[in-house]
């Protein structure tokens, strides 16, 4: 036990430290052990040291604020971005649906994949000379601002309410009565951001501040249109936005 | 970002939320409960109604299961409209498939292009989610009834497999005070009211009814003047007479059959119903 926190206690100051020396080096890089501690160590500690690196790599690096959307009045999420130029981003979140007319209020918990295929930067960082040796970090991370002008998403909803069903209750006998699930909606959406890459004298909690939109639309709504020439595009599309919190 | 910075932002979200709650782009979840446009429905189309103040003689159309049918609901109101005979329009049930809200506001929509006053019962795909309470705020309750010349009409939920048998379905205390009121009017008034029609979702028999209750729910229908029924549930055009004894069922098809109920009443009382294609 206390060798394994004296390898994470060493963890944690290397990375401390790669933090303060570079600060152009994504976090989750320097969150490694360097190769010349590692290969002090034997295949024990090395397995435990991997365990770490494994762990650590699963914590959230964004968080989401976002209004409406089909997926709550405000929900709050946290999430993670990955791939080449992290393009991808997989999302958590947790939104409230009012009361209204309805019997009471709900919770509803989204699973979203984000793709974002483009970025493009808009003005200079001041800190990053073009002349520094950050060149690992994207150009367009480089400037003031990023344009991201399309985010494709592909998002389930779930509703926590007991008046909804995933497989048809019994009393159904057959179970094929209504062929459908009420509690899970399926959404497709398409949305642009605009983010602001924080200049680092000024970084405190964010890395970057994302403002976004986003126009979806749910399976059952898109089954009800493509039929009827009368429900148009502007029947089943929803409109969201909301701010991504990156913070490392 | 300064310390509070994050607290502004959410209050400019909240803001900008109230600009553009007047948006119709903004929507909270395909089954919230808020709802814009008329409502209340089933109350101002009964005032409508008897504002026409309607003699012995009349005209109402029956159309039902227009779920996911607006094309064909817009034709039929169209084509009912144009006839400029019908003095008023039923709807046996599912006016939508899944119960979720938008589906309510565009079958609302789709209705509100009658010119006459329409009334509406609540069919079983109309329970999902929470379909039924978006149904009792946009139009209204689930078991109500009216006069119009000699005739009472009586709209009843009949759909008791999606309440679970929890709640009275059908609900015959109802049609029990409806039969003692119409046995006090005829009492101080002979004839006032001469026949009764029974407007329902599901009939005696279908997976819907309460099974247990069909040979009672036959018993309570003869506490009313020469009733008669109209249903939907079914898909399919139906003359059926559960309890041979005079009663029947008349079952409309779904919109997409594209037919509709003319039913006529005349001075005498007595009444056509016939399947209009349109």
């Amino acid at each position: 036990m206390k060798l394994r926190l004296l390898i994470f206690s060493i963890c944690c100051w290397f990375a401390v430290a790669g933090l303060k020396a570079q600060d152009a080096t994504p976090v989750a890089s320097m969150l490694k052990a360097p190769t010349s501690m590692r290969d002090s160590l034997d295949y024990y500690h090395k397995r435990v040291l991997r365990t770490y690196e494994r762990w650590i790599s699963l914590i959230p690096n964004i968080g989401t604020v976002q209004v409406a959307g089909n997926i709550g009045v405000l929900s709050v999420g946290a999430g993670w971005d990955y791939g080449k130029n992290d393009r991808w981003e997989t999302h958590a979140q947790f939104g409230l649906v009012p009361k209204d007319h309805n019997e009471r209020a709900a919770f509803t918990f989204t699973l979203r994949e984000n793709l974002v295929p483009w970025s493009f930067g808009l003005g200079h960082r001041r800190w990053a000379a073009p002349q520094s040796a950050d060149t690992h970090i994207a150009w367009n991370r480089r400037a003031a601002f990023s344009f991201e002008p399309a985010v494709f998403s592909f998002f389930a909803n779930t509703i926590f309410n007991d008046e909804f069903w995933v497989k048809e209750p019994e009393k159904y006998n057959s179970g094929n009565y209504y062929r459908f699930s009420s509690k899970v909606r399926l959404h497709l959406g398409f949305g642009s951001r605009i983010s602001l890459n924080i200049p680092k004298e000024k970084r405190r909690r964010y890395d970057r501040v994302s403002f976004y939109y986003e126009l979806s639309s749910y399976d059952l709504a898109i089954i009800s249109a493509v039929p009827n020439k009368d429900i148009t595009l502007g029947d089943i599309l929803c409109l969201g936005f909301g701010i991504q919190y990156k913070f490392f | 970002m300064k310390p509070g910075s994050f607290a502004r932002y959410l209050l400019g979200m909240v803001a900008a939320v109230g600009l553009l709650t007047g948006c119709d782009l903004i929507k909270f979840h395909p089954y919230e409960g808020r709802v814009k446009g008329a409502h209340h429905l089933t109350e101002k189309n009964l005032q409508k109604l008897s504002q026409a103040n309607l003699g012995s003689s009349f005209k109402f159309a029956f159309i039902s299961d227009t779920q996911r049918w607006y094309d064909e609901t817009n034709e039929a109101v169209a084509a009912i409209n144009k006839r400029g005979d019908v003095d008023f329009v039923l709807h046996g049930g599912d006016l939508t498939d899944f119960g979720v809200k938008d589906e309510f506001i565009w079958m609302r929509d789709c209705l509100l292009g009658f010119r006459m006053p329409w009334l509406t019962v609540i069919g079983n795909h109309d329970f999902l989610g929470t379909g039924e309470h978006i149904y009792r705020y946009i139009f209204g309750d689930y078991n109500y009834a009216f006069t119009v010349g000699h005739y009472r009409f009586l709209i009843l939920n009949t759909v008791a497999l999606e309440l679970d048998y929890s709640t009275p379905v059908p609900d015959f205390e109802f049609m029990q005070k409806q039969a003692e009121y119409i046995d006090s009017l005829n009492t101080q008034n002979p004839d006032s009211i001469i026949r009764t029609v029974f407007v329902m979702h599901s009939r005696p028999g279908d997976e819907q009814f309460n099974n247990n209750v069909v040979y009672p729910f036959g018993l309570y229908l003869n506490l009313f003047p020469s009733p008669f029924c109209l249903n939907g549930h079914n898909h399919r055009l139906e003359t059926i007479e559960p309890y041979n004894d005079g009663i029947y069922f008349y079952g409309i098809g779904e919109i997409k059959d594209r037919k509709y109920f003319l039913i006529t009443v005349n001075q005498d009382s007595s009444y056509e119903i016939e399947a209009i294609d349109f």
